[in-house]
């Protein structure tokens, strides 16, 4: 006993080391594409809590917000939204096709139809005010979903996956600094790659100098890494700096999907042979 | 042995309800880490083996269910147990201003090494834009620590008939 007192902070140091090792020897996946069995675990055992929890909490703010203020006002006006919101996206990408489809008939080429299978999701955690951001969706590694699959909005891109356990997947989003995805601006094709920045917007890095980047362009996903599709929105051009001495110009990018709001997504999946024919779409 | 055995599943509640009820409740502008509150109760006052267990439990959850570097959070909080266990040899643990000054420096610590390790780790340039919510957390968290701590000498008490204080 009189050992320990004298040597208290070595032997707490030596007791936390023993217990971080053995905690990071268990928690290392296998392999580089896999989620470790321990983090699987606590995820797979957090997501009914999450659930249970984000219902209760919603339930009760939805009640005060229903039938307190805005009755019947409050439910149009998330249907209109809505529909703003797919519109919106089915113009995007028809902006995007008439782009492509220009630029490939001056090429006499085609452009090939390439279709998704895709999962939808609940997101049933969120810590918006974290400075890390990610959310919890309630699909895991039985219905499609493995590291990496692109996450999706009506809006945009909001993220992609970066751990999964059966029924639960932690979302790594696109505002994050750890986050990201090759892009290029849909109107200059300027390529860069987009990665989160403070404050919940984005920078699209490595755009060289002599590339025309203007306030207001469409950044979409380049479809050339990261299993993203092609002219996916990713965000709109709200600030563009061009140094004296720089080699790149600094492009801040404001992500289309509203990613605080977000509540259901759509995953692409692949390897879907264990799911359900009515949750594909 | 019963403590070990409920450290996992607490930690896990503990920390889905922090993030949930201060989303749900301040939709993303207020965030209570109450499992950092715990980590500085353990370091002034458990005993090694169990604040050690604690540490590490709460860290590894925090890393999996909202962290987004690996180990982050298992990392910090091991140092801010450390910290407080060297401040605790020192000075008078349970004074108000003590473990207020203490809560409010480790909110600011991980802010801070948030942003240099965005720096570090993915080339974002090095500043404090969009910080103020990070400083209303420090105020909020430093305010109520004092509240959360007769809170934990309560439950400690009911569980094992007195305080290790």
């Amino acid at each position: 006993m009189t050992f320990l007192k004298k040597h208290q902070t070595s032997v707490s140091l030596f007791v936390i080391a023993a217990v971080l090792a053995t905690f990071v020897f268990f928690s290392m996946p296998r392999e580089k594409d896999e989620t470790s069995f321990l983090r699987q675990v606590v995820l797979e055992t957090a997501s009914p809590f999450q659930r249970v929890f984000t219902a209760v909490f919603e339930s009760l703010r939805n009640t005060w917000e229903r039938y307190l203020f805005l009755v019947g006002l409050e439910e149009e006006n998330r249907m209109l939204r809505r529909r703003v919101s797919l519109l919106e996206a089915e113009l995007s990408r028809s902006d995007e096709i008439r782009v492509e489809h220009n630029r490939l008939l001056s090429l006499l080429g085609l452009k090939k139809e390439v279709s998704f299978s895709t999962v939808t999701a609940r997101v049933i955690s969120s810590d918006r005010a974290s400075l890390f951001r990610s959310f919890v969706i309630d699909r895991g590694s039985r219905h499609g979903v493995s590291i990496g699959s692109p996450v999706l909005s009506a809006e945009g891109v909001v993220g992609k996956v970066m751990d999964v356990s059966w029924n639960a997947a932690k979302v790594l989003l696109i505002n994050d600094f750890n986050c990201r995805i090759d892009a290029y601006v849909r109107e200059t094709r300027a390529r860069g790659i987009l990665q989160g920045h403070r404050k919940g917007d984005c920078t699209l890095k490595y755009v060289p100098r002599s590339e025309s980047v203007r306030e207001g362009d469409t950044v979409v996903t380049s479809g050339l890494a990261g299993g993203f599709p092609k002219g996916m929105r990713l965000g709109t051009v709200i600030q563009v700096v061009r140094g004296p001495n720089e080699l790149f110009q600094d492009v801040r990018v404001r992500p289309t999907a509203n990613i605080g709001k977000v509540e259901e997504v759509l995953v692409i999946v692949t390897g879907m042979e264990s799911f359900g024919e009515d949750d594909r779409q | 042995m019963m403590y070990y055995l409920l450290l996992p599943p607490a930690a896990l509640i503990c920390v889905v309800l922090q993030t949930t009820l201060a989303d749900m409740l301040s939709r993303g502008t207020v965030r209570l880490e109450l499992s950092l509150v715990l980590v500085l109760y353990a370091g002034f006052h458990l005993g090694i083996v169990r604040a050690a267990a604690l540490v590490v439990v709460f860290g590894f959850v925090m890393d999996t269910l909202t962290g987004t570097v690996p180990f982050f959070y298992t990392l910090f909080y091991i140092l801010v147990f450390l910290a407080a266990r060297a401040v605790s040899f020192r000075v008078y643990g349970e004074g108000a201003l003590v473990i207020m000054s203490a809560a409010f420096l480790c909110v600011l610590g991980q802010a801070a090494v948030i942003v240099a390790l965005s720096r570090w780790i993915a080339g974002v340039p090095l500043s404090f834009d969009g910080m103020e919510v990070t400083v209303y957390n420090s105020v909020l968290l430093a305010l109520t620590t004092p509240l959360f701590f007769a809170l934990f000498k309560k439950i400690e008490v009911a569980a094992h008939g007195k305080s290790s204080l």
